[in-house]
């Protein structure tokens, strides 16, 4: 294995293929952390509590029909699956997972920029559940 | 306690879970990812 660039990644939203629209993606894999500390201990002692992930997309906005603004005004409020995979042109291996999650779709900003700017949105998501990591399954 | 080695995640269990939330919040459960090469 070696380092790589970052510019195969997949993006399916609400089971669109958006990946040729986003230039930013940083998914933050966290979890709640429960303070366990008792007598006697003379530190802070932790312990894995409920997942608490979310994602964030950096989005090129295009207004064609099943492109970024239709698909995330469509699931904007909603519930809706968002498939992640390090490199799309690569099938789904123990190299190359296949991250799935649920994500509440929320804080677009469909209309944003400047004059002179190209038209984009960043949308930060939190994930309703856990963050599933596959070794199989297809994009 | 073992360490668990195997972080991957039980896809059956996983899909169930998130069914069972969008039943429970009213919304329609999605049909499966296809992709355009599994539909020719």
């Amino acid at each position: 294995m070696a380092v790589f660039l970052n510019n195969g990644v997949g993006v399916k939203v609400n089971t669109v293929d958006l990946s040729d629209h986003v230039n930013n993606i940083t998914l933050n894999r966290n979890f709640d952390e429960l303070e366990v500390t008792a007598m006697g201990d003379s530190g802070h002692k932790f312990i894995k509590g409920l997942e608490a992930s979310s994602l964030t997309l950096d989005f090129l906005n295009d207004t064609a029909t099943a492109s970024v603004l239709a698909t995330l005004q469509a699931a904007w409020g909603t519930n809706v699956t968002v498939v992640l995979l390090q490199n799309k042109g690569t099938a789904v291996s123990a190299t190359n997972p296949l991250y799935t999650m649920t994500c509440l779709v929320n804080g677009t900003t469909d209309i944003n920029g400047a004059t002179g700017d190209l038209s984009t949105q960043s949308v930060t998501w939190n994930v309703s559940g856990t963050v599933a990591v596959a070794t199989t399954g297809t994009f | 306690m073992e360490l668990k080695m195997d972080h991957y995640t039980d896809m059956d269990a996983w899909k169930a879970e998130q069914a069972a939330f969008l039943t429970k919040i009213g919304q329609v459960v999605e049909k499966p990812t296809k992709s355009k090469k599994d539909e020719e």
